[in-house]
């Protein structure tokens, strides 16, 4: 059973179309990262999925049921902005969801306090842009949710914090609990989601799990001796979809035969040539526009 | 109860009654002060009466002495401050339409939520008003004048109309700022230039009866308009001008219309997007 459902989502800003006709699914138990540039629409299709931003048009259900106030019993959501009080202290923010949930777990939510390095008697506001965010994790975390929906979680994290969001995000996937996250941190989606969603402009771009689409092609990548290595041979190619030159490095993104193609490049005497698997950056990068966002690729 | 509410409620309140207090051991300290200047067995002197003779003073004090106290005008002081709290309450959807990502994700359905928020502030604002008649009735006990307050049964009208008048003017102000992000206080602000212009404009009745008519037509949104018409003279009470009809009349027109907004207010909160 799907545990999200997204199907032919659009949302109109007046002229402005901020999610066009995406359409996906999110198996029970699943981790989905949503990958997408700024602007893509990622943060709009959480929202409409909440019902916190109404859709144009489209269908969009959690637990195989439109969302009602009775969801987010088992549902917890962080925002990519800040929306606690900063007039209060965390305790009173405890004391909220206390006073809100039924499945309210203060052990739990203790565990999280004490794993975040967090005082609950500091007041919001005067807590850093990373402290805020561990706060709403630590809140969103100690419902014990079964669907978690986490706009870019570990923002303003250090690096060790960052590393527990990912094990609190693997933790309650291996506990059943379904997650779909997004990040700009290609690196924290590769090891915790099993699927990918990437969006560009509103529309869904690329969409399944992460080893099949990492399956689909491999790299043949070589260096050469210095940059004026010449090979126009591979831009035609049927095999490859994509070739990358940056200085003496040659890349190539192979659908078939990549071994054969490896030999070929071996004829023109690099210096070394490997068959690498492709990682969900070069997965991103090739369905954003590499140009784009690479530097240096001629 | 809404949590987040109590606490604002708490906090308005506490400094509310800190500043009551203050004002009423003021008024003490000034009363016991003035009776030890007392001319007079029974009679003391309130503030200076600058050239008069002490026979005319004595005979001033006599009268005010003599005065009755009527029970709707301490009802209807108390409406004024539930009234400039219910103002400063009135804007707390407004204020949680900054973070609508933590509110409206709540397994509560959002009219219960904003109903909450209603009873919260209305129990706040009926404590202010209670707050107020106590602090009165304290300070008149201490001051020996309790005997002067007088008891009519309009009185409990004027003081439904007063508090029905704090609860329509909280009412409109979150049905006006409900769904705006931002601007609640400037809003708020407003509303005393735009009641109190719109009072005054009902009195201009030089302009004819076409523009009264529009003015007293407007006026009977404006909550104002139904306690500046209210004219106390002791112990009855007639309504003014600038509206007509009866005070009972008004008192049930402040309900409806304070209930209606607030309905109103929570429908629209309810349809507002992140």
């Amino acid at each position: 059973m799907n545990a999200i459902s997204i199907a032919n989502l659009t949302k109109r800003y007046g002229t402005t179309l901020a999610v066009d006709d995406v359409s996906f699914e999110i198996a029970e138990g699943s981790v989905c990262g949503l990958l997408g540039p700024n602007g893509a629409g990622k943060s709009t299709t959480m929202r409409c999925l909440l019902g916190l931003v109404r859709p144009t048009s489209g269908r969009l259900m959690i637990g195989g049921r439109p969302v009602v106030a009775e969801t987010f019993e088992s549902l917890a959501y962080v925002p990519d902005r800040n929306a606690l009080y900063g007039w209060m202290t965390i305790a009173d923010h405890i004391e909220i969801m206390r006073r809100s949930y039924k499945n309210f777990d203060r052990i739990r939510l203790n565990e999280l306090i004490a794993m975040f390095a967090l005082d609950p008697r500091k007041k919001v506001g005067t807590l850093s842009k990373g402290q805020q965010s561990a706060v709403a994790l630590a809140l969103a975390f100690s419902i014990r949710p079964r669907v978690l929906v986490l706009d870019e979680p570990s923002s303003g994290l250090d690096p060790i914090f960052q590393r527990v969001v990912l094990d609190l995000i693997i933790d309650a996937a291996s506990n059943g609990a379904t997650v779909l996250f997004s990040s700009h941190q290609i690196g924290q989606v590769e090891r915790a989601a099993d699927r990918v969603v990437i969006m560009r402009s509103g529309k869904t771009i690329v969409d399944g799990e992460i080893d099949r689409l990492k399956s689909d092609e491999k790299i043949v990548e070589a260096i050469f001796p210095s940059d004026a290595y010449v090979t126009a041979r591979f831009d035609t190619d049927a095999r490859v979809r994509r070739v990358e030159r940056m200085g003496r490095t040659l890349r190539l993104f192979v659908r078939t035969d990549a071994a054969a193609i490896a030999r070929e490049v071996e004829a023109l005497a690099p210096r070394a040539v490997q068959i690498v698997d492709l990682g969900l950056e070069d997965i991103f990068l090739g369905a954003v526009g590499a140009n784009a966002v690479t530097q240096g690729v001629s | 109860m809404e949590y987040v509410e109590f606490l604002r409620v708490r906090r308005v309140l506490t400094i509310f009654a800190t500043f009551v207090a203050v004002i009423a051991i003021l008024a003490i300290a000034t009363i016991v002060y003035s009776s030890i200047a007392t001319t007079g067995k029974d009679t003391f002197v309130i503030g200076s009466i600058g050239d008069k003779s002490p026979t005319e003073s004595h005979k001033l004090s006599s009268y005010l002495q003599a005065l009755p106290i009527p029970l709707g005008l301490l009802l209807g002081i108390a409406s004024y401050v539930a009234i400039v709290v219910a103002t400063v309450f009135a804007s707390s959807l407004n204020k949680e339409n900054d973070g609508l990502d933590f509110v409206f994700v709540k397994p509560i359905r959002r009219e219960i939520i904003a109903m909450r928020y209603f009873a919260t502030d209305i129990v706040g604002i009926l404590a202010i008003f209670a707050f107020t008649i106590a602090a009165e009735l304290i300070s008149l006990a201490l001051s020996h004048l309790s005997h002067r307050i007088s008891i009519d049964a309009r009185a409990f009208w004027v003081g439904g109309l007063g508090l029905g008048v704090a609860f329509m003017w909280y009412g409109i102000l979150q049905a006006v700022t409900a769904t705006y992000k931002g601007k609640g206080g400037m809003i708020v602000g407003f509303s005393w230039a735009i009641f109190g212009g719109l009072t005054g404009a009902g009195s201009l009745t030089v302009l004819g009866p076409i523009y009264l008519g529009i003015v007293r037509a407007i006026n009977f949104a404006n909550p104002l308009a139904y306690l500046s018409s209210l004219a106390s003279n002791g112990s009855t009470y007639n309504v003014g001008s600038v509206l007509g009809g009866s005070l009972e009349a008004h008192a049930c027109i402040v309900w409806v219309i304070a209930l209606g907004a607030m309905a109103i207010a929570a429908i629209s909160w309810k349809r507002v997007e992140v």
